[in-house]
């Protein structure tokens, strides 16, 4: 006993190695937990989490609840925990503080800073607070689908040599899709004169309406008019409903197949009028060919079911290049093939065009 | 914008019971479980770049059977076991009809507020369909482990293990990336 007693430092010696133990054990081993700190409101809330900053105006906490977070230094009435920022940062902030503020835009850091105090002074309560600020910090809503498209094209030959012309056709597309419904309202013209002399004048319009039965049938209807002075049509309209199906339905592809009745009156130059009650046959598609190109083609069948020798065929098909996203470059050939015509007028015809579009 | 991980606690990180309707959580440190077995799995996802974050609902807070303190010390656990980066809790019971108790989004809201995230390529973990209608909502992609609570909500995966989850993730991931 004496021994170990004798052996044993003195007690100021072991007072002085455990302070010593303790200075070296605080410089080496930081605190490595965080320490919350509990902000006693005078509204009477308590707030727990981990100081961030601080200012002579404001204390920023952060929580793994409310992230961070400002609060006048006003509205404390007292704080529990580590009470001075120096304390307080000596604290290791946790990963899941340790996320990087957002840089939020000063209308939203104003509008939060407002809902913040309004909740710190005791005017709303805290679920109401949670589900403002959640309202704020969503994501903006992406916009919803268009409904509405647009396009436009012109064509314009010109030509003065031994023969002057000049040429001019316009096209207009306007599109309604709200499903289950697909309006499509079609619009050609072409007007032109060689020499004087009156070379084209003519002008169609088609309103056809799609309604989705199914993911891919469709029941349909189809309304048009117009005239062709150089074909010696005064005047024709027709009207016809029927039933679609897709046959494919690609994001970059799509075939559909039609049948239906068609119902067509056509005022020739000298008064004769003809009604025509035909079945339609058509089918149609379109091809998005990479980026910058896209296809579309539609061949429509008109035949007489009582005479096979009289019909009307017109196909149309379209190769167009996009520029940008809404102005492309376009090569149209139309082509319209018919029994029945004015008398002297032949019975093909076929148009070539070039023209610009715009989409809107 | 950063992609996060989403994952449900209960069930995914820790060990619950089945109740006949509901699962039925720990609410002492004694009974907290942590499946070791999901580890490597969010290994793999943290190391592919993802923000790892922990999800829960603990109505036990506002109904007062569950105490904060002692969910406090099984969060401790779930931060050392598991490589996350966050960890998010709802505190409020049905009740209280909070923007954050799932199935509605505030927390995946408040985690992409905090971290910066793109909900749109970010992906939730989870053995329940609140999970995967909060998902839905905040526009994430689904993945449910196969439970007795997947329900009849709209998902987007469902698979037999969290290491297929994984896997899952990581191969949506790359095809978002070539596209």
């Amino acid at each position: 006993m004496a021994n170990r007693r004798k052996n044993n430092p003195p007690s100021y010696a072991r007072h002085l190695l455990l302070w010593l133990g303790c200075l070296c054990s605080a410089w080496f081993f930081p605190l490595n937990a965080a320490q919350p700190v509990v902000l006693h409101l005078r509204n009477g809330d308590r707030l727990t989490g981990e100081i961030v900053s601080e200012d002579p105006a404001r204390l920023t906490l952060t929580n793994s609840f409310l992230g961070r977070f400002s609060i006048p230094l006003t509205a404390i009435s007292r704080r529990e925990g580590p009470t001075n920022l120096a304390v307080a940062k000596a604290v290791a902030i946790p990963a899941a503080t340790n996320a990087p503020g957002p840089s939020l835009p000063p209308a939203l850091k104003r509008q939060l800073d407002d809902l913040q105090t309004l909740f710190v002074t005791g005017s709303i309560s805290a679920d109401e607070f949670q589900r403002q600020r959640t309202k704020l910090i969503s994501p903006p809503k992406p916009a919803g689908p268009k409904h509405w498209t647009a396009e436009v094209f012109a064509g314009l030959d010109l030509l003065y040599s031994e023969k002057d012309r000049q040429l001019y056709t316009g096209r207009a597309k306007v599109t309604y899709t709200k499903a289950p419904l697909r309006n499509n309202f079609d619009y050609l013209f072409s007007y032109g004169w060689t020499d004087g002399e009156l070379t084209a004048n003519r002008m169609d319009g088609w309103m056809k309406t799609d309604w989705d039965l199914t993911p891919r049938s469709y029941i349909y209807n189809l309304g048009g008019a117009g005239y062709d002075e150089i074909r010696l049509v005064d005047w024709r309209y027709e009207v016809g409903p029927g039933l679609g199906y897709h046959l494919f339905k690609r994001t970059n592809f799509v075939l559909r197949v039609e049948a239906g009745f068609h119902y067509q009156v056509q005022d020739f130059e000298g008064g004769r009028e003809e009604k025509t009650y035909n079945q339609r046959l058509a089918q149609d598609l379109r091809w998005n060919i990479g980026a910058n190109f896209s296809f579309d083609e539609k061949v429509e069948y008109f035949p007489d079911l009582a005479d096979l020798h009289s019909y009307r065929l017109r196909m149309e098909a379209n190769l167009r290049y996009w520029l940008k996203s809404n102005l492309s470059l376009n090569l149209t050939v139309i082509d319209t093939y018919e029994t029945s015509t004015a008398r002297g007028v032949g019975q093909n015809d076929l148009q070539i065009r070039s023209s610009i579009g715009v989409k809107f | 914008m950063k992609k996060a991980v989403f994952i449900e606690r209960d069930g995914i990180l820790n060990e619950v019971q089945a109740g006949p309707k509901n699962q039925i959580i720990p609410l002492t440190l004694e009974e907290f479980k942590v499946k070791k077995e999901a580890d490597p799995a969010l290994r793999k996802l943290k190391q592919a770049g993802f923000v790892l974050i922990v999800t829960t609902n603990q109505p036990g807070l506002s109904r007062g059977y569950l105490n904060r303190r002692e969910l406090d010390r099984m969060h401790d656990i779930v931060r050392r076991c598991f490589p996350i980066d966050d960890l998010i809790v709802c505190p409020h019971d049905e009740a209280d009809h909070c923007p954050c108790r799932k199935p509605r989004p505030g927390l995946f809201i408040e985690a992409a507020f905090k971290w910066h995230l793109n909900l749109d390529h970010s992906f939730v973990i989870s053995d329940k369909w609140q999970d995967a209608e909060a998902a839905r909502t905040a526009g994430c992609t689904s993945l449910l482990l196969k439970s007795p609570w997947v329900g009849n909500v709209h998902h987007d995966f469902v698979m037999k293990d969290i290491d297929a989850i994984a896997e899952k993730i990581l191969s949506l991931k790359h095809q978002v990336e070539c596209v």
